[in-house]
């Protein structure tokens, strides 16, 4: 695939470096069906990278490889040099908790927690005590402009209020690679906007990379660059460059 | 408009049930519909591997139900079949003296005891042509024949039973019917005894004469403490199971809620959804009746072969009335159906997604204290009123009210602990959270465990505190004595031959004989003597003296006495009893008569009365006035079958003798297989609960797989996930005991004191019962362990 | 041409100057292409011919147009009838990337590349507006939205092509 030039983009970590996440030649079946057939994908510290293509060319699949949470048949992930299969699943379990966020499309938060638990879940889980946790949580609500929704369980909330709680959720424990698969696709476009620039924005201040699977063009405007994905290949277009 | 020109109107707008106006659908349309609506609700019960599963679990629970119900429906038909069968053969004769004649028939009674087992045994000779064959028997049998139960003939046949042959000389010549007998495992005999002779008019217990065969027996009836057993024990095994019942038919309420809620999207009306889930549960009902009516001939077959409380029954005793039968088969199913009905009443099942109207509704604890307090109340009359008032209804709803109110207070008392928590590890506060939101669910499934379990232990307190005063009421120190006989003698001859005999018993190891009577402590002259004062007399060596009594210095032709002055003259020939009065015969106590001091009840037999207790040496046995044998033996240890051939040993003495042991009595036994039953049933209920409450879990992580997989893409340790779903099993599983364990205590106290038995505490069979409990929690949590693995599966964040 | 009807508008309020009318006609609506004098004084000519505005009078002063318009009757009713009536939706018709795409299949070239070298260049600029939407106000952000739906609509078009490429070359080919 084409090697990575750095986008008109404003001061990025330099593009010498080696890639925070990388993969190469990710081959992924389903029985007979393939969803991944020879993808390649790279990412850098505080870069957001959209990744597009038609609905099932294998962008879900893609970024479930790329967070060790599915097992690729063939190829490598590497973060930070190491290579993610070669991990045990406890490691990678602990690896996803303390370095990687996530974002889905709906059905995300607990819905027996409280808003501000379900932030401060991830990080409780990571071993943070519950207080300092919870005020963490409180501090990351504030942020995406949702702290009234603190004390309501999800089933209160509305669901661009609860998409902004699930990415405060993603964001809170600062994450160097935060995967946001489809995160406004619940939304309308208001409230999808909203989330983006929220999203964004926060993870520019805390330089988390993200991988931003989406299918909404106006949502993959908010990234550096893309990566399309079409039967099962990533190709980075070069014109984009 | 006004009412006289828009009656038309008026009256089509609001016809009864909100009809359309245009035109109502007739009565067979409706039929129809209704229908259609319950079979839809029925395929929905069969369709699909988790609702079947479902539907075999509520049948299950249904079935159990019904065949405990139809038993219980059974049990005074067989009391009453069982009485009618005591008379058929009942031999006692209660008139004045008979002379022989034509008709009438001699009877020793010849009962016996076999490894525990009593042996009802009758010698019988006719002393005439028109004698009434007893009830069982064709023919009486010749001297030196008898006929047995088919259970006694097993018995003498088997290679153990050659002690019980030895004791039974007699030939073999038939079977006694089951008419002759009270259950099929009953052993019994009649034997033909020619040597059978009564000196006078007078019978005494164990020998009279009759002319009444099959007459009046009064049923002793059950010991009311048995039957308060089996009341407590009938209800502590039916209710969890109607609890049980009442789960099993909400069992999935989510999805099939959600399911109505699709119906209502393509135009099913409100009732008609009511319908179809009341036809799915109508499906678990019927087959639950079926089920239970399987079980039940199962049961009844299984039943004829074994022994409660002493008692065996005939199969085909077991047989509820037409009438209960039906009744039972047509209200179960209705209860399943008015079950989902009240289910139903807090839901709204809208076409858009299912509307619980009652979600958060705060559970308030005055109404749920009402069935405890209820039951507490109902069981005030027994606690005044002693045992004998047991048999009224109002003890055993008072109890059924106060295991309810373990099952209504749960839900209240999970709300009031998990509201309080939720601050613990992650594991706690999820599963805390998730009680919060649903905690009636749990409760619900756990109640029937706590039900169970209060019941159990209620039972096990009673029969502890009541094994406690059988064991007692004996009053003599099994340490010392192991086995007893008592029964009128000849003299001294008979006396000490059955001493002898009795000592050269292999196995037995000492006897003490002593033979009692009584005499008269003549009063003034000339007063009537019936108004004389009595004394008891008791001859026998210093040993036998000194096992019944303290006291010092025993030579032979020592005498002590007790509330007799020294000095005092007896008249031995007992002037009282009917007949021409008897020759006095004066006895003087000798002056150098000592002190004694009974030692317990003095083995049982001695009364209030004023006592004499002399050697044979002071006063022989022969002089005394109808003496009694009473004999005690010290038995080997290890030797069950000691006791067996010192029954031998009498029996070739008199065949009317008996030995009987001290420390096993026969009643202990039926406690025995009650409380095992017991056991066996809570333990039973609890693991058909567990295994709703797994599949309630597992239906429970199947809907939230979506999240379970974001969770596991958060790095959530399955352990975390495992333990919140073991704590969101065990919390309400351990309140539940806790409560249980705090009702069960009670109610055995309460119980213990309509007994009047002690209070004792069978705190090992408590700690097995709330460690069943606790089992049946980590059970369920282990079932559905497999599930959580495979839903942990990033699968799962795949969108529906 | 909408800017008579704008400055129309912008009238309606009160006299204004010829200046004031380019001033705040820029700050409203000018952040591309902002207006030159000449249009402003063209335009008001234009409406003075047609009886819609009226000088109110002439200020003597430095400035080269120092007229100060009012808005008559005639214009209010013209305004009116401008907002009262819709756009005509634009039919998108004649479209070069069309075009381009039938010539590189007649010419066995690769549609496929210029789909895509089309598609990151509206993406490009799509970053662009919405950084632009980003660090700006409300009027900016609706400006930029309004662009950012079109390019959008492109965008699928060019989506719904590239899936439907091997179908065209057929039909082509035929
Ligand atoms: N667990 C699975 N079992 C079977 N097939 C699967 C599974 N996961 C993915 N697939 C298949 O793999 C292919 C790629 O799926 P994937 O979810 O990655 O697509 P996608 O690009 O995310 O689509 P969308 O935009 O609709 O979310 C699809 O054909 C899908 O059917
Ligand atoms: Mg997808």
């Amino acid at each position: 695939m084409t090697p990575m030039t750095p986008t008109a983009h404003s001061a990025r970590p330099g593009r010498s470096e080696a890639p925070l996440l990388a993969a190469t030649g990710l081959h992924k079946s389903y029985g007979a069906t393939p969803a991944l057939a020879g993808a390649d994908f790279q990412i850098h510290g505080g870069e957001i990278v959209a990744v597009m293509g038609p609905s099932g060319s294998g962008k879900s699949t893609l970024l479930h490889c790329l967070a060790g949470i599915v097992s690729p048949d063939g190829g490598t992930v590497h973060y930070q040099g190491r290579e993610l299969s070669a991990l045990s699943d406890a490691r990678r379990s602990a690896l996803r908790r303390s370095d990687f966020g996530f974002v889905f499309q709906f059905g995300q938060l607990v819905p027996e927690l409280t808003c501000l638990e379900n932030v401060a879940l991830p990080l409780r889980l990571a071993g943070t005590r519950r207080r300092d946790a919870e005020q963490r949580a409180a501090e990351w609500l504030e942020r995406l402009e949702v702290a009234d929704v603190a004390g309501k369980r999800p089933g209160e909330v509305s669901g661009g209020q609860g998409q902004r709680v699930a990415i405060a959720r993603a964001l809170a424990p600062r994450p160097r690679v935060v995967f946001a698969d489809e995160p406004t696709g619940a939304l309308d476009s208001l409230n999808g906007e909203r989330a983006m620039q929220l999203l964004t924005a926060a993870a520019r201040d805390t330089g988390a990379a993200v991988v931003l699977v989406t299918h909404e063009v106006r949502v993959a405007a908010y990234s550096d660059r893309e990566v399309v994905v079409r039967d099962g290949r990533a190709t980075t277009p070069a014109a984009a460059l | 408009m006004t009412a006289a020109g828009g009656t038309l109107d008026h009256d089509v707008t609001t016809a009864p049930g909100g009809g359309p106006a245009d035109g109502v659908p007739g009565a067979g349309d409706r039929l129809r519909g209704w229908a259609r609506d319950l079979a839809l609700g029925a395929r929905f019960a069969l369709t699909g591997r988790e609702a079947i599963v479902r539907t075999l679990l509520s049948a299950l629970g249904v079935g159990l139900g019904v065949a405990m119900l139809l038993l219980g429906t059974t049990v005074p038909g067989l009391v009453a079949d069982r009485s009618q069968r005591g008379a058929a053969r009942d031999l006692t004769y209660y008139g004045s003296a008979l002379s022989p004649g034509p008709d009438t028939l001699l009877v020793g009674e010849g009962d016996t005891s076999w490894h525990g087992e009593d042996v009802y045994g009758r010698l019988l000779k006719p002393e005439g042509p028109a004698v009434k064959v007893v009830a069982g028997l064709t023919a009486y049998p010749a001297p030196g024949t008898m006929y047995v139960s088919p259970a006694l003939q097993r018995v003498l046949a088997s290679p153990q039973g050659y002690l019980l042959r030895d004791r039974l000389p007699y030939r073999i010549v038939g079977t006694i019917s089951d008419a002759g007998l009270l259950g099929p495992s009953e052993l019994a005999y009649y034997a033909g005894d020619g040597s059978l002779r009564l000196d006078g008019g007078n019978s005494s217990g164990d020998l009279y004469r009759t002319n009444s065969i099959g007459g009046h027996y009064v049923d002793r009836g059950m010991d009311p403490v048995l039957l308060l057993l089996s009341v407590v024990a009938f209800v502590v095994l039916l209710l969890p199971i109607a609890v049980f019942v009442a789960t099993a038919a909400r069992f999935g309420g989510e999805r099939r809620d959600r399911r109505l809620a699709a119906l209502r999207l393509i135009g099913a009306d409100i009732s008609g959804t009511h319908r179809t889930a009341a036809g799915e549960s109508l499906v678990g009902g019927a087959l639950g009746v079926l089920a239970g009516f399987l079980f039940f001939q199962v049961g009844r077959a299984v039943i004829g072969g074994i022994e409660i409380a002493g008692l065996s029954v005939f199969s085909h005793d077991v047989t509820p009335g037409p009438g209960m039968a039906a009744l039972i088969a047509l209200a179960v199913p209705v209860c399943s159906v008015v079950v989902t009905a009240m289910a139903l009443r807090g839901v709204a099942i809208e076409p858009l997604g299912v509307v619980r109207r009652s979600a958060p509704v705060r559970r308030r604890l005055w109404w749920r204290l009402v069935p405890p307090v209820l039951g507490v109340v109902m069981l005030v009359p027994a606690l005044q009123g002693g045992e004998g008032s047991s048999n009224s209804l109002l003890l055993p709803t008072g109890m059924i009210l106060l295991l309810v109110g373990v099952s209504s207070l749960l839900p209240w008392l999970i709300e009031q602990v998990v509201a309080r928590m939720g601050a613990g590890p992650v594991p706690i506060q999820l599963g805390s959270r998730r009680l919060q939101l649903s905690g009636g669910t749990a409760a619900r499934a756990v109640s029937g465990v706590t039900v169970a379990v209060a019941g159990a232990i209620a039972i096990q307190t009673l029969f502890a505190g009541v094994t406690g005063v059988y064991t007692k009421n004996t009053g003599l120190d099994p340490q010392r004595v192991q086995a007893q006989l008592a029964h009128a003698v000849s003299g001294s001859g008979e006396l000490d031959e059955l001493t002898d005999r009795l000592r050269a018993a292999d196995g037995v190891l000492g006897v003490t004989a002593r033979a009692t009577s009584t005499a008269a402590i003549p009063g003034a002259p000339g007063s009537s003597p019936s108004n004389w004062n009595q004394a008891q007399v008791d001859v026998g060596d210093c040993a036998s003296l000194e096992s019944v009594a303290r006291i010092s210095g025993c030579r032979p032709g020592s005498v002590y006495t007790v509330g007799v002055r020294a000095g005092t003259t007896l008249d031995l020939a007992d002037p009282e009893g009917d007949g021409p009065r008897p020759k006095p015969r004066l006895w003087k106590v000798p002056a150098g008569a000592g002190p004694a001091v009974l030692i317990g009840n003095g083995g049982g037999t001695i009364s209030d009365d004023p006592l004499v207790l002399a050697t044979p040496q002071a006063l022989p046995v022969d002089r005394i006035n109808q003496p009694y044998a009473q004999l005690q033996l010290r038995l080997a240890a290890n030797d069950p079958d000691a006791v067996e051939r010192a029954r031998n040993a009498a029996v070739s003495v008199d065949p009317t003798m008996d030995v009987t042991t001290i420390e096993s009595s026969v009643t202990l036994h039926s406690f025995d297989a009650l409380r095992r039953g017991v056991i066996v049933g809570a333990t039973a209920t609890m693991v058909l609960i567990g295994l709703s409450l797994a599949i309630g879990t597992i239906e429970q992580l199947r809907e939230r797989r979506r999240l379970l997989a974001v969770l596991v893409a958060f790095g959530t340790r399955r352990s975390t996930l495992a333990l919140s779903v073991l704590w969101q099993t065990a919390l309400p599983m351990l309140l539940g005991l806790g409560l249980a364990l705090g009702f069960g205590v009670g109610l055995g106290a309460i119980l213990l004191r309509i007994t009047r038995s002690p209070a004792g505490f069978d705190w090992t069979s408590v700690a097995e019962l709330v460690g069943a409990g606790t089992a049946v929690a980590l059970l369920a949590t282990l079932v559905s362990m497999p599930a959580l693995w495979r839903l942990m599966r990033p699968e799962g964040l795949r969108t529906e | 041409m909408t800017i008579g009807h704008t400055l129309l508008g912008l009238l309606e309020s009160g006299p204004r100057h010829g200046y004031d009318l380019k001033r705040a006609f820029d700050e409203r609506f000018g952040q591309d292409r902002p207006l030159h004098y000449g249009q402003v004084y063209a335009t008001m000519a234009r409406l003075l011919k047609n009886g819609l505005v009226e000088v109110e009078g002439i200020e003597a002063g430095e400035g080269p147009d120092r007229k100060r318009y009012a808005i008559t009757d005639a214009g209010v009713t013209d305004v009116e009838q401008w907002l009262a009536q819709p756009e005509k939706p634009e039919p998108y018709l004649q479209s070069a990337l069309y075009t381009k795409v039938v010539v590189a299949l007649l010419t066995g070239r690769s549609a496929q590349d210029i789909l895509d070298t089309q598609r990151s260049e509206h993406l490009r600029l799509m970053r662009e507006l919405t950084r632009r939407k980003s660090g700006g106000d409300l009027s900016d952000q609706l400006i930029c939205d309004h662009a950012l739906f079109h390019l959008e609509a492109d965008m699928r078009w060019l989506e719904l092509t590239a899936a439907r490429l091997d179908q065209l070359a057929e039909e082509l080919a035929r």
